[in-house]
């Protein structure tokens, strides 16, 4: 129990941290659109990936949710990528 | 008879309710895609519009040439490398290259028939033995410019190049595909012959693409700022639905299939922030 508890919580510090990563590599780099695009690509794809993890871990891996995850990492690609 | 209460149509859409299954219309599969499309053809209008009318959707700035090259000289200086000295073949060189750029509707080192930036630097009679472009647009300071360039391995690379002698820069008013734009280009050079012809650095001019000598005001809205806007109204749409989606779960103890709303907000907030933080100016 403890254990599963500890899990979630390294979960959500590497998230924390991706995002946070992020974060300070497109203010670093805020005028170069390539490494922004990187950037943010690369979050979308370990954002859909941490999802699937997360939740095997949690033992409450579904189709519903897998796609939820897929929508949500392409749409977040989209409101940046599209931009720069 | 059941009771039957209306619920607002707001409410679907954004807070769980048993009417959207626990979870907020607009977070959806379905509607993800919908918003998915919208904003995507959002910035196409955004984009046809820009070339339709071009002039009204736009960016145009007064970037002073001799500020770039004294920004440059101070970073070349606080690493303990000599100032480079203006060269007009390369400033000739530099608004060559913004000219073909805007004439040929383009924003690369190289031309989409080939042309090298070199190309520009020697028919301007410069012979050099080393050379470098740094390229800028959209910048509404020179300071900013540059600290962009520094920002970016490559471009600090030349800006830094001990090789490098000369320097010559060209500020232009335009349009390329439709969208006002400013183009800075930075030319660096050393000669063959390791004398290089030097003229004063108070002499740089700047240049227009369309009407010489006007001095253009910062435009209002910049595609850039019409299409981030864009973009944030969508990402506070999803983040105030995940919000009220997570108080209410959490609030009436609902079990159900989804994603961990806390993580989406993460990765939402993560992405506002790089929406807010990207800058309109970009270097190549």
């Amino acid at each position: 129990m403890k254990s599963k508890l500890g899990k979630k919580h390294l979960d959500y510090l590497v998230l924390l941290i991706a995002a946070i990563l992020s974060i300070v590599i497109s203010l670093v780099y805020s005028a170069n659109k390539q490494i922004v695009s990187i950037s943010v690509i690369s979050l979308a794809v370990f954002y859909f990936f941490w999802g699937i993890i997360h939740h095997k871990h949690e033992g409450s891996l579904h189709t519903e949710v897998v796609l939820e995850y897929l929508f949500y990492s392409i749409m977040g690609a989209l409101l940046v990528v599209g931009l720069i | 008879m059941g009771s039957y209460m209306a619920v607002h149509p707001l409410h679907i859409l954004f807070a769980p309710h048993p009417h959207n299954n626990h979870k907020p219309k607009l977070l959806w599969h379905q509607s993800m895609i919908v918003l998915m499309g919208l904003l995507v053809m959002g910035r196409a209008m955004i984009d046809i519009f820009a070339g339709v009318e071009p002039g009204i959707l736009g960016f145009a700035s007064q970037i002073a040439p001799e500020k770039v090259i004294e920004y440059t000289n101070a970073e070349r200086q606080s690493n303990s490398l000599p100032p480079l000295k203006y060269n007009q073949e390369l400033s000739e060189a530099a608004t060559a290259k913004a000219i073909d750029m805007f004439n040929s509707n383009y924003w690369a080192h190289v031309s989409p028939t080939g042309t090298q930036p070199w190309s520009f630097i020697t028919k301007a009679g410069y012979n050099y033995l080393h050379a470098g472009e740094n390229l800028a647009r959209d910048f509404s300071e020179p300071q900013k410019i540059v600290t962009a360039w520094m920002a970016s391995p490559t471009h600090r690379r030349n800006i830094l190049d001990s090789r490098y002698k000369d320097i010559g820069i060209a500020v232009m008013d335009g349009y390329i595909n439709g969208v006002e734009t400013t183009l800075v280009v930075q030319m660096f050079g050393v000669e063959q012959s390791g004398a290089s012809e030097v003229s004063s650095a108070n002499v740089v001019s700047q240049v227009s693409a369309t009407e010489p000598n006007k001095i253009y005001p910062e435009s209002g809205i910049s595609p850039f700022d019409a299409k981030r806007s864009w973009s944030l109204a969508f990402v506070i749409l999803i983040i105030i639905a995940l919000s009220l989606d997570w108080f209410i779960i959490w609030k009436n103890n609902i079990v159900r299939i989804s994603g961990k709303t806390w993580a989406h907000l993460t990765f939402f907030l993560a992405l506002t922030a790089i929406l807010l933080i990207i800058r309109q100016g970009l270097v190549l």
